[in-house]
């Protein structure tokens, strides 16, 4: 079986990429389409991998790190914002909430695949 | 040959059709009225025996009416009438093939299926300018089998007018 | 990116939902303070427009989409308030959003220039809007540096490990870059027993040569950045290359309260959860729910010659199993129903648009946005509405001039409505404007050869001239409403769906056109009819009442037709064997006929002579048109329970070819064309 990854992001468009591309290379991808959607899908298992947009209705990406990392299952569990250009604030806002790293959009699914590997086992 | 042995043949046929790489291009052949007909196999989507149609009011002789063939509601056209010919008195015996002509499906009334030809292009001759039937623009080309001429049809040509047209004007309207 | 091309479907649906979205609250935009929720939703949708729109690189978009963002971004978090004209530009700037993404959709490029001018706003909104908009980001300032080995110190705080960085990754990620060669540092290791898990005691030094550049290397430690002490040192004592400046042209300001703000949207909740499902996957539940109807029908068919009294409990079971399947059917056809909304509220924005560019002045009034109509539906009702309305803008209302010259207010009215009525759902397009004058209409039908110029025909006719192939001409084709499209092609695209259309004008006050649609194509209530041994389906849903009129009490017309009173009304009668050209091949014509009175969409009241009632069923639609063309009278087949195909009538179109005025003659029409001898595919 390969690694879980939890994908969270309101653009189905996003998702789909970030599913797609993560599948390719073995993954197994369970998506959210926002952060209450994520935490629903949190109670059933662990994840390997949570890879979380920021912007979302219902509960933004940088509430649910936090609300994650105080989970005990997902206090060891990498978890990746995906923000835009150089946005220092929501970087350091995400890793203050417990984030382990960031991927910048545009998607780029070499990008993806790169920053997935620095920070899974 | 009874539809049942022409379905089997024509699964034969298109199995050998794959496994034989050379030109040859296989067409099955039916008789209607007098005359024999051929269609390449590739557009022979079913053979079946003939059953009882939905009629359709005000349409062309030749349009015998609907039928169900799983789930499809598929036009029936009596191939002999279409060509200029009487209605066909159609009998359990008389068989249906069913072609396929740009994602439409459109049955074929005809008298029984004769065979699986299979035969290279350059047998197969060019309609002649005058080959006095008027119906000549239906058929792309005749092949002399055993001394029967058997000839081609050209599906589009053959059903365009009930079939293909309205359907290709009406895609092409308010774009 | 080809491997992505299969996603650019999706990102456009979304992107529709997404322009809709922040259409929505642009309409409600004020100057000073605004609804919160709804910015965040614009900020929402134009971010998430330009995050796929640079996964695509489309690059005109996504700056645009970019300066957009931070203005909705600056407003919603306070930073920025709308002034006066402000609201109408974001309106504008969705406009331009749109095209833009229009432009993309098609793959072309859009006009050149399109969105400088809201561009330019946009950012002499952003300029301008605060004072930390002009603050730099200087922490992007970065010495890119240079090739070769280096000295890495690395001793990670307690920090990193709480957000679930490994040092053992960030080495595997170096291996990737060079050679590596680590030493760990164990003497801050405490004692077993006083070990905390989570603390960093460990620390490394690290040496990797033949990096390509230095940039790598801090981007392999750019997530512990700030969480360990961190010293990235040339191993060589050559210098590094001068060192580049890069200052990032971001201007965007960090968001104040992020943390807060999403504590706020938490127990509102109040978008329902929803779910993307392919509409082929629907399309395809909806197909095996009507073979299961089918299937059910036919089973119950056969049982209930079997059953009897015995059998109470098989009995019942049939009937729950029937029941069931009615709810699974209806369950799967609401998956595919869907409110007007999204379809009607284009609208105003193409009202907006041509209302500018025709100079008159128009007020769009909606009504019924909520109906819900099968998505198919909505989908093919786009273009005919559009072009309705453009018809109705264009033509049918008066310019400011001639309005105020006849008495009416400057401002013209187009009402867009839409209601559920008999199981089927009527769509209203209309203005108040000059209304058709039926002279003219006739006349220009004469001229164009429609009708013979001694032809008599009542206003309802010739109302429904405008509706002829050949009736609007090239000449009069406008740039607006012309397209070379005329009412005809609105016409047969409503046909299409099964629907009608036609109109009702008074000169001077106005015109309305009615479209009425099947509320889905899928699924049928219908009455089984027989006629001369052959069957047929009757819409239930057309069915006033089944009379048995005496044959003293029918009176012949002048045109050859008869009518029949009922409670004061004469009613028309069709005789469905003659329509459907029927021989009764020895058949006895049975005793007395029954007419089943039927209403046409319109409200008139037909009655449709057959032999025989054969009891209601549900049928599931089937096009004919899928393998055959549309046949005038024939709404539809349907497959029965005993699996064959039987014709759905269709009330409206046997109506008109049982009270045609000869005098009309379409040409070129969909009734019965003169057999070409061949027929060929011109193409």
């Amino acid at each position: 079986m390969g690694k879980r990854v939890l994908a969270v992001d309101d653009s189905k468009t996003m998702r789909d990429m970030v599913s797609f591309t993560l599948k390719r290379e073995g993954f197994d991808v369970v998506e959210a389409e926002d952060g209450v959607a994520a935490i629903e899908k949190s109670a059933d298992g662990a994840f390997d991998l949570v890879i979380s947009d920021v912007n979302m209705p219902r509960m933004d990406g940088i509430t649910l790190v936090g609300k994650l990392r105080q989970d005990p299952k997902f206090r060891a569990t990498p978890i990746l914002i995906l923000t835009t250009e150089a946005d220092q604030a929501k970087k350091a806002a995400g890793k203050a909430a417990g984030a382990t790293g960031w991927i910048v959009k545009p998607f780029d699914p070499d990008q993806l695949i790169g920053v997935v590997n620095r920070v899974c086992r | 040959m009874n539809a049942e042995e022409a379905v089997l043949a024509t699964v034969e046929a298109i199995a050998a059709g794959r496994e034989t790489s050379s030109d040859a291009k296989q067409y099955v052949s039916f008789a209607a009225g007098d005359e024999q007909y051929a269609v390449d196999i590739i557009s022979v989507r079913e053979i079946k025996g003939w059953t009882d149609v939905t009629s359709l009011p005000n349409q062309p002789d030749h349009v015998r009416g609907v039928l169900n063939l799983r789930g499809a509601v598929l036009p029936i056209i009596d191939l002999q009438c279409r060509l200029g010919g009487g209605l066909t008195e159609t009998s359990p015996r008389h068989v249906i093939v069913i072609v396929a002509v740009d994602d439409r499906q459109v049955g074929l009334l005809v008298d029984a299926v004769s065979d699986i030809l299979s035969t290279s292009d350059e047998r197969i001759q060019p309609v002649p300018e005058t080959s006095g039937r008027e119906d000549a623009r239906v058929f792309s080309g005749f092949l002399t089998e055993e001394d029967q001429m058997v000839a081609m049809l050209d599906l589009p040509r053959l059903l365009g007018s009930e079939v293909l047209d309205s359907a290709l004007h009406e895609q092409t309207e308010l774009q | 990116m080809n491997d992505f091309e299969q996603f650019k479907q999706t990102f456009f649906d979304e992107c529709e939902e997404l322009l809709q979205q922040f259409e929505d609250v642009a309409g409600t935009l004020k100057a000073g303070s605004n609804d919160p929720a709804g910015l965040d939703d614009m900020f929402r949708s134009v971010h998430s427009i330009k995050a796929g729109a640079g996964a695509f690189k489309f690059d005109r978009l996504v700056k645009f989409a970019h300066e957009l963002e931070n203005v909705m971004d600056r407003v919603r978090s306070g930073r920025m308030e709308l002034s006066e004209g402000d609201p109408e530009f974001i309106i504008e700037a969705g406009d331009v959003l749109q095209d833009l993404v229009a432009a993309a959709r098609r793959g072309v490029e859009a006009a050149a220039g399109l969105e400088d001018e809201a561009l330019g706003r946009l950012q002499a909104m952003l300029a301008g809007g605060s004072v930390d908009a002009v603050a730099a980001d200087v922490e992007n300032v970065c010495d890119k540096g240079g090739a070769g080995d280096f000295r890495i110190d690395f001793r990670p705080h307690r920090a990193m490990y709480e957000t679930a960085n490994e040092p053992q990754l960030l080495f595997h990620a170096l291996v990737a870059l060079g050679e590596l060669s680590v030493v760990a540092d164990l003497t801050k290791l405490p004692d077993l027993a006083k070990m905390q898990p989570d603390e960093g005691y460990v620390s490394w030094q690290i040496e990797v040569r033949g990096v390509p550049d230095r940039a790598a290397v801090e981007e392999v430690f750019e997530f512990v950045d700030g969480d360990c002490d961190l010293t990235i040192e040339p191993l060589s004592s050559v210098a590094a290359s001068p060192a580049e400046v890069v200052v990032e042209p971001e201007v965007e300001a960090p968001d104040a309260k992020p943390v807060a703000k999403a504590e706020n949207s938490g127990p509102a909740g109040v978008q329902s959860t929803s779910i993307r499902v392919e509409l082929e996957r629907v399309d395809q539940l909806v197909d095996m729910v009507g073979e299961l109807v089918i299937a059910q029908a036919m089973a119950l068919d056969s049982l209930s010659e079997l059953v009897d009294i015995r059998h109470v409990k098989q009995l019942q079971a049939l009937e729950d199993l029937t029941m069931r399947t009615r709810q699974l059917q209806e369950g799967v056809m609401a998956v595919r129903m869907q409110p007007l909304k999204a379809l009607f509220q284009r609208f105003p924005r193409i009202v907006r648009d041509l209302s500018r560019k025709l100079g008159k002045s128009v007020r769009l009034e909606l009504d019924g946005e909520a109906t819900e109509v099968d998505k198919t539906i909505i989908e093919e009702l786009s273009d005919p509405l559009t072009h309705m309305i453009r018809n109705c803008m264009d033509h049918g209302l008066e310019t400011p001039e001639e309005r105020q010259a006849a008495g009416k207010p400057e401002q013209g009215v187009v009402r867009l409505s839409a209601e559920h009525r008999n199981g089927r759902i009527l769509i209203r397009v209309s203005d108040d404007g000059r209304g058709l004058n039926p002279e003219k209409v006739f006349n220009k039908a004469v001229e164009n050869g429609l009708v013979d110029a001694d032809a008599e025909l009542n206003k309802e006719e010739i109302e429904a001239l405008i509706f002829m192939p050949g009736f609007s001409t090239a000449a009069e084709i406008s740039d607006v409403s012309g397209r070379g499209v005329g009412m005809d092609v609105v016409r047969r695209n409503i046909q299409k769906l099964g629907g009608r259309v036609t109109v009702e004008s008074n000169e001077g006050e106005g015109s309305t056109f009615t479209l009425a649609l099947p509320l889905t194509l899928a699924v049928l209530d219908g009455m089984l009819v027989s006629v001369a041994g052959e069957r047929y389906v009757v819409p239930l849903s057309a069915i006033v009442e089944t009379v048995c009129p005496d044959a003293s009490v029918i009176r012949a017309l002048p045109d050859g037709g008869t009518v029949m009173p009922l409670r004061g009304e004469a009613i028309r009668l069709i005789d469905l064997c003659q329509s459907m050209n029927l021989s009764r091949h020895g058949q006895a014509e049975p005793l007395r006929k029954l007419a089943v009175i039927v209403e046409t969409e319109f409200g008139r009241r037909v009655g449709l002579v057959v032999d025989e009632l054969l009891g209601q069923q549900q049928v599931v639609i089937k096009s004919l048109e899928a393998n055959y063309r549309r046949i005038e009278g024939v709404a539809g087949t349907a497959i029965l329970g005993d699996g064959r195909v039987r014709l759905i009538l269709d009330i409206d179109g046997l109506a008109a070819m049982a009270g045609r005025n000869p005098d009309i003659s379409p040409k070129g029409g969909e009734i019965a064309k003169p057999e070409e001898a061949t027929g060929g595919l011109s193409a």
